[in-house]
């Protein structure tokens, strides 16, 4: 049955598909392998930015970090833009396309992951120059935690989640166009994985901030820290979408995987790309003592990983014993708080007692509190997300 | 959970005009690179032995984008000079740091150089000028003054860059929408 974005189904005429299904798949996995791409291009930009910017400050606009975080912004729009664009016009000729695709305004027909990564990716493009007038307002030394950087980063990390939807929706039409191989399907799966990795990736960025002293809420008797409630419901939603989407036993510790190896690339490129840059352009330091390896690496939250095995180890278990949706979504839920209790990194591994230190033992333990309920939101949110993702196009 | 003809053809009308602001943004930041046939403000400096015209095409500058100018010799000098541009902000008007400016020599004047210094913050700034040649080294600064569009309250900031998040909550609660219709299709 044809999807649409206003519910209604499309007239199954009989009119002949010029076009086979195999091509719908083809291109959806090619393009969302390239919007994937660009969003990886620009995380690993944005941590090459954040130690530009520590190190040596901000100067010109076009800095190469900023040019490497639009070329992924461009990359990820211009192929969102290319697949509704060219599926539109084979709609036009087959009916097998319109029947699986999602039509806007009767006009334009495609994967809705294309229409995420094509949507999001614009608002990341406005988010740019909205930064740079912030920026100029306000002088260089503005904390991530700051509007129009909020917007950009996170427009980016919605550009990842329509990837997912874009390759999975693949996923589907391969297996239904040949059932025999398995290949394309799981090439898709694998992709969405590496596109939740980068989901968990681009909004850790946004995570930093959290941990700041001075973004704790102070409600007079108590000091509460935000970062349980927005690692819970971030952690959460990605291992829970990744379990359900994913028809793989280790789905969610494949994402955090990848969410290491893409910490791994931060680690091994941005300090020797900074020093080279350094030297092309003839620039100075601003400190004495230099990290020998990505500022952010060395901030990467790595409390995930066990919870990304352990809910791994729980959907299991609900499979095998029959849980019900309710005790699996709290132990879930539980399972992604530890990640707000203890963020553990690499840089600084005593931080959990140093948040502790911060806000008291009342104020860590309220802050659990609502951690746990951005858990259970973020569980919700997931499994609606991998729910949807299953069934999805095709 | 649907969504309407109406709400979609706004999506596309937003989708659109937010397509052209961009290109109209570049295209400013383009223009705005490109030198005028008539400077804005013209400064006569002394760097060392070399005397000096530096002709700036907007004044004030605009912050985050690129200062147009062109630095002549006011006589003809002996030998070549090279030059090293930057603009500095004054340390205790503006959180910044130092820029190089790029420059290509002029072709429409000997020892001449036409360049953009980019002023990315607003308030008090120089253009630093250095110049090497067969008599030295010369250092000048032309102070400039850098303006900002006026600036939104922070909360109109967050509003928007929170812009986001409206459509990923308002998307991830269709998505619960989208599984309850399946639900009811499944149910007998």
């Amino acid at each position: 049955m044809a999807k649409t974005l206003n519910g209604m189904a499309l007239a199954n005429n009989s009119k002949a598909s010029t076009l086979s299904l195999r091509s719908v798949w083809v291109l959806r996995l090619a393009l969302g392998l390239v919007a994937l791409l660009g969003a990886i291009v620009f995380l690993e930009g944005t941590s090459w930015d954040i130690q530009w910017h520590s190190l040596i400050g901000r100067d010109r606009t076009l800095i190469p970090p900023h040019i490497m975080m639009l070329t992924g912004v461009t990359i990820s729009g211009l192929s969102g833009l290319l697949t509704i664009l060219i599926e539109s016009s084979w709609a036009r000729h087959s009916e097998i396309v319109k029947k699986n695709s999602t039509s806007f305004v009767d006009i334009f027909y495609g994967p809705l992951g294309a229409y995420i990564v094509g949507f999001a990716a614009l608002v990341a493009a406005v988010a740019f120059p909205l930064d740079a007038y912030w920026h100029a307002l306000y002088g260089i030394d503005v904390r991530i935690w700051a509007p129009f950087h909020v917007m950009f980063v996170s427009s980016m990390g919605i550009v990842a989640l329509g990837a997912a939807y874009m390759l999975i929706s693949a996923g589907h039409l391969a297996k239904r166009a040949d059932n025999s191989n398995a290949g394309p399907t799981r090439a898709a799966y694998a992709g969405a994985i590496v596109a939740l990795a980068t989901i968990l990736s681009i909004f850790t960025l946004l995570l930093f901030d959290a941990l700041n002293k001075g973004n704790q809420l102070n409600l007079g008797f108590v000091n509460l820290s935000v970062f349980p409630l927005l690692s819970g419901i971030l952690i959460a939603f990605t291992f829970a979408a990744a379990a359900y989407a994913i028809p793989w036993r280790w789905a969610a510790t494949s994402v955090v995987a990848c969410y290491c190896l893409l910490a791994g690339i931060m680690a091994l490129f941005v300090q020797p790309a900074t020093n080279w840059l350094l030297t092309v352009e003839r620039l100075s330091y601003r400190r004495a003592h230099l990290p020998s390896t990505s500022l952010v690496a060395l901030q990467w939250f790595l409390t995930p990983i066990i919870v990304a095995i352990l809910i791994d180890v729980m959907m299991y278990q609900a499979r095998q014993k029959h849980w019900s949706q309710k005790k699996l979504t709290l132990i879930m839920a539980l399972c992604a708080l530890i990640s707000g209790a203890l963020p553990i990194v690499p840089g600084s591994p005593l931080l959990p007692a140093v948040l502790l230190l911060q806000v008291g033992v009342a104020g860590f333990a309220l802050s659990l509190l609502i951690g746990l309920g951005g858990s259970l939101l973020g569980t919700i949110f997931g499994r609606n997300v991998g729910e949807s993702l299953r069934t999805l196009e095709g | 959970m649907r969504m309407t003809k109406t709400l979609q053809f706004l999506l596309l009308a937003a989708g659109v005009v937010t397509l052209l602001a961009v290109l109209g943004e570049i295209g400013y930041s383009i223009a705005a690179t490109m030198h005028g046939s008539t400077p804005a403000r013209v400064v006569r400096v002394q760097a060392g032995p070399y005397p000096l015209t530096v002709n700036l095409y907007t004044y004030p500058a605009h912050a985050s984008y690129a200062l147009p100018f062109s630095i002549a010799p006011q006589q003809p000098i002996n030998g070549a000079l090279t030059y090293n541009v930057s603009s500095v902000p004054d340390p205790t008007d503006v959180p910044a740091t130092p820029v190089r400016a790029s420059i290509t020599p002029d072709p429409n004047v000997h020892d001449g150089v036409q360049g953009d210094a980019e002023i990315t913050v607003q308030g008090g700034w120089t253009l630093n000028i250095v110049v090497n040649g067969v008599a030295g080294r010369g250092e000048a600064s032309v102070p400039i003054v850098a303006t900002a569009p006026p600036a939104i309250p922070t909360w109109l900031g967050w509003l928007i860059g929170l812009i986001p998040f409206y459509g990923l909550l308002a998307f991830l609660l269709r998505q619960r929408g989208r599984k309850s219709k399946q639900e009811q299709i499944s149910t007998p």
